[in-house]
């Protein structure tokens, strides 16, 4: 029974902190500018992210290693430091856009603009990571996230074509605008594999103390909360565009996305989105802070852990304290926080081979997962993902430039 | 990597103006916004606060390719304003 809610709790909160600022623009702009076209990129993320995180809980309660951990000190601190630098200064940017995300749902609601909203924001992130314990992050704010369904109910309200979303799963060729095509499903897939995602994770399955009697919960929260997610935001995709297709709009800024829902659930539809947009940016912007404190202090070797004190983890708060302050001053500058957000997607997919090929050495290496190392269809999968992840980080920058 | 990254960044950041070929669909886009959301204001389905903001985009948005449409986005933002629901109809054409 303890178990069977364990699962579920894991599987909830997956679903509800699936959705964030890059997944929910990426898919808005995609459904809008393509129709459903772009589904196929929202299946192979989400494919891809369920590999990637299993494999992370995995690691985290056979071999009682994080992902950093295990990298630092399977590889070394010379060749760690290069994947943390790309991925950290990456995540710092995915984080600026996260609190933008909160300060333009603020804005949405209030009329006042964003950048007044970025310092009080910053600090609620700040305050509740000093006072909170992991728990509370990932199962209170997750469970807020649960409002995001409101995107599902709006797609099933509207009655998409059945056909045409199926043909949308299968990749096509654009018959339009290629290059921001591509630029999109490049952006889909960095919002879906982000790295952060299986650092916090792991991270978190240690805070958590899993051990090996928690492979069967890795293995279904893993696969069922991120499938679940991964149809919110295929949801996303569908209501942008069914409301915005027909219409030419193209989405280029949040102040078009906040009538996504109006036309399937009215007045309640407009708060569900700046209540969906807040909540899902605000709790990634949590866990965002926390995987790059986790990062930075695992690589260093410092003491971490959301559960102990700040007083007792110094250096662990201190590192999420800077990286707030920074992220909190890249959206008080006013940068244009879409395109933060597009440009951070981007980036996250050309810094993906960082991330995605220690998981090859990983978790083939009996030293860390014992008799739980990976099959042939795992191995399959982890050089499709890096084999994925180098193509992406050679177009992403260029079709960044050119489809951005 | 820090160095190329942060390069990237800023030609990214400052490089993605839309091109010529791009400029009509996207003043059709912004023209849609409008009556998008002076419709919602006018149906009770978004805030005056939300329209004005919108509103206010899209004029800032078709300042430069479509001065007629900046112009409408304009009065609709002031009809919003004023909570002139007839005003608001009329230039919706509704």
């Amino acid at each position: 029974m303890k178990k069977a809610l364990e699962i579920t709790l894991g599987i909830v909160t997956s679903v509800g902190g699936f959705l964030e600022v890059g997944s929910l623009v990426t898919s808005a702009q995609a459904g809008s500018r393509f129709r459903f076209s772009l589904l196929w990129a929202v299946v192979l993320g989400t494919g891809c992210l369920i590999f990637l995180v299993e494999m992370s809980g995995r690691l985290a309660a056979v071999g009682k290693h994080t992902i950093t951990d295990a990298m630092r000190e399977r590889f070394g601190f010379n060749f760690f430091v290069v994947p943390l630098t790309g991925v950290a200064l990456v995540t710092l940017l995915v984080l600026a856009a996260e609190i933008g995300g909160v300060c333009l749902a603020l804005q949405l609601a209030t009329g006042i603009a964003f950048q007044w909203w970025a310092l009080p924001v910053g600090f609620a992130v700040w305050l509740l990571l000093w006072l909170a314990t992991f728990g509370v992050i990932e199962n209170g704010v997750s469970l807020l996230g649960l409002v995001t369904v409101a995107f599902l109910v709006a797609a099933v309200r509207m009655h998409p074509s059945i056909t045409e979303v199926a043909r949308g799963l299968l990749p096509t060729l654009p018959s339009h605008d290629g290059a921001r095509y591509w630029f999109l499903a490049v952006s889909i897939l960095g919002a879906s594999i982000s790295p952060y995602l299986f650092y916090f994770y792991s991270s978190g399955a240690v805070e958590d103390g899993w051990d090996e009697s928690h492979l069967t919960t890795n293995r279904l929260v893993a696969t069922l909360g991120m499938t679940f997610g991964g149809v919110l935001a295929a949801a996303v995709l569908v209501v942008a565009a069914l409301v915005f297709d027909p219409r030419g709009i193209r989405v280029e800024s949040y102040d078009q996305m906040g009538l996504m829902l109006t036309d399937a659930l009215g007045f309640p539809g407009f708060v569900l989105f700046v209540l969906s947009l807040a909540i899902a940016c605000f709790g990634a912007a949590l866990e965002i802070s926390l995987a790059l404190a986790y990062m930075v202090a695992q690589g260093f070797g410092w003491n971490w852990g959301e559960n102990v004190a700040p007083a007792r983890a110094a250096r662990f708060s201190v590192t999420y304290t800077v990286i707030i302050v920074v992220a909190t001053l890249v959206v008080l500058t006013g940068v244009d926080p879409l395109k933060l957000t597009n440009l951070s997607m981007a980036l996250t997919a050309a810094t993906l081979p960082l991330a995605a090929v220690p998981f090859l050495f990983l978790m083939n290496d009996a030293a860390y997962v014992r008799g739980h190392g990976n099959g042939w269809l795992g191995n399959g999968v982890v050089i499709a993902v890096i084999a994925l992840a180098f193509v992406l980080a050679i177009i992403s920058i260029p079709l960044e430039i050119v489809g951005g | 990597v820090p160095i190329v990254l942060l390069a990237l960044a800023v030609l990214a950041l400052t490089g993605c103006a839309s091109s010529a070929s791009e400029r009509p669909a996207r003043t059709r886009s912004w023209r849609a916004t409008t009556i998008m959301a002076g419709t919602a204001w006018l149906d009770g389905v978004v805030p005056g606060v939300y329209a004005r903001r919108a509103l206010g985009t899209a004029n800032a948005a078709l300042a430069r390719d479509d001065p007629d449409g900046a112009a409408r986005a304009s009065r609709l933002r002031a009809a919003i304003e004023r909570g002139d629901r007839a005003e608001v109809a009329r230039l919706l054409e509704r």
